[in-house]
């Protein structure tokens, strides 16, 4: 059979390394559906209420209404709660169009069909644990930031002068290792602080 | 869960957020006197509104109706949260050519075969702590996933190099498919308490 022939012929489509993912807005998405049910909800049941007996369930429509009548567009409150609306529908706005947080950082990866990353909490894991095995060193503490591990080491050492050196080392080679895409600054700073 | 739910969510947080500017900004802009100080002094439910709804007790179906779509549409948002692409066969091309007919020269395979048995190869590797393997997209083009999670000093550049290797390389054998796409997720478990003292 022809493979140019109509029907049933597989696609030759070209593989592609797949993309690491970014955040998907879960919890932002969770919130505002729950309380669109909340609200959809409570509003059917009133309307079904209203339309049936004529009056409100468990609300004093009336009170309401003498309320609502009472109160003018340029009340303090309703600027107040207008306010708040407009923030949280710009808040929303910017959260859908700006793009989502990246959940992993990506690593170099020669095979052209396939992806790595490691968990920014996985990347100070093992920097940490890098750090910590440097002789002199008691703990260590990694942070990432903006492109820089923020490493800071205690020792009980009274001479440290070549600790950070030594520390920057092993940092370096733990990320050598790894390889991100994305390189990092590595600093340290040493506390000295007496072994208990 | 899928990247539709990632595209769904970010329409939905945009039309909700829209909705919010819209109705917000308009009671603000009015609140504010935007529109003459006339409207600002209005009060918020006037008495045409009241005589009008009750008169026309229709608008209440109407308005139940309407909670009643956005309510499902809310649960449907809510449940699509935990839907996964995970495929629970895969098509293992058995035509060597590959041009061949689709019914012809293929055959399901459970995915599940394939990914405990790439999933029990890793974590028999040295340093690798837990593995969670499952495969994505279509059932003729798969794509295979693995969340290995390692030790916090473990070799990491010499598993990588196993994984990729070895187990990959056998799933990609195994479903014939040199060119499988992977996505290889490493975390790192929390280290155990190993206190030194070199004084």
């Amino acid at each position: 059979m022809n493979p140019d022939q109509a029907g049933g012929t597989r696609k030759l489509t070209p593989i592609r390394a797949p993309r690491i993912p970014r955040g998907r807005r879960v919890i932002a998405a969770v919130i505002v559906a729950a309380l669109l049910l909340i609200i959809a909800v409570y509003a059917s049941v009133q309307a079904i209420y209203l339309y049936i007996n004529g009056a409100a369930w468990l609300l004093d429509a009336p009170s309401v209404a003498a309320r609502l009548h009472g109160t003018s567009w340029q009340d303090p409150a309703v600027t107040t709660g207008s306010a708040v609306l407009t923030a949280a529908g710009v808040w929303l706005l910017i959260l859908a169009l700006t793009p989502a947080g990246k959940t992993m950082t990506e690593l170099t990866e020669p095979d052209g069909s396939m992806s790595a990353g490691i968990t920014p909490t996985g990347l100070r894991r093992t920097l940490r644990a890098a750090a910590e095995r440097v002789d002199g060193v008691s703990t260590a503490d990694v942070r990432l930031v903006r492109g820089v591990a923020a490493t800071t080491v205690t020792t009980p050492l009274r001479r440290h002068e070549a600790l950070p050196a030594s520390v920057t080392s092993a940092v370096n080679h733990r990320l050598g290792q790894l390889n991100p895409v994305r390189g990092y600054t590595v600093r340290v700073r040493v506390q000295r602080k007496d072994a208990r | 869960m899928s990247g539709r739910t990632a595209r769904g969510n970010r329409v939905g947080l945009g039309l909700t957020g829209l909705t919010l500017l819209a109705a917000g900004g308009y009671a603000l802009t009015r609140s504010l006197g935007g529109f003459g100080p006339a409207q600002a002094e209005q009060p918020l439910y006037p008495e045409t509104i009241a005589t009008w709804l009750h008169t026309n007790t229709w608008i209440w179906l109407i308005v139940a109706a309407l909670g009643v779509i956005i309510g499902i549409i809310a649960v449907r948002w809510l449940l699509v949260q935990l839907r996964t692409e995970r495929l629970h066969r895969v098509v293992v091309d058995l035509d060597p050519r590959g041009i061949g007919d689709l019914a012809a020269g293929r055959s399901a395979l459970p995915a599940a075969a394939l990914t405990t048995a790439v999933g029990r190869e890793i974590q028999t590797y040295p340093g690798v702590r837990a593995v969670r393997s499952y495969l994505t997209g279509a059932p003729d083009q798969p794509q295979l996933n693995l969340n290995v999670t390692l030790d916090a000093n473990a070799d990491a550049p010499r598993i990588h190099d196993r994984i990729v290797t070895e187990a990959v390389a056998h799933a990609r054998t195994t479903l014939d498919n040199p060119d499988l796409p992977t996505q290889l997720r490493l975390n790192v478990a929390r280290p155990t308490r190993d206190r030194r003292n070199y004084i």
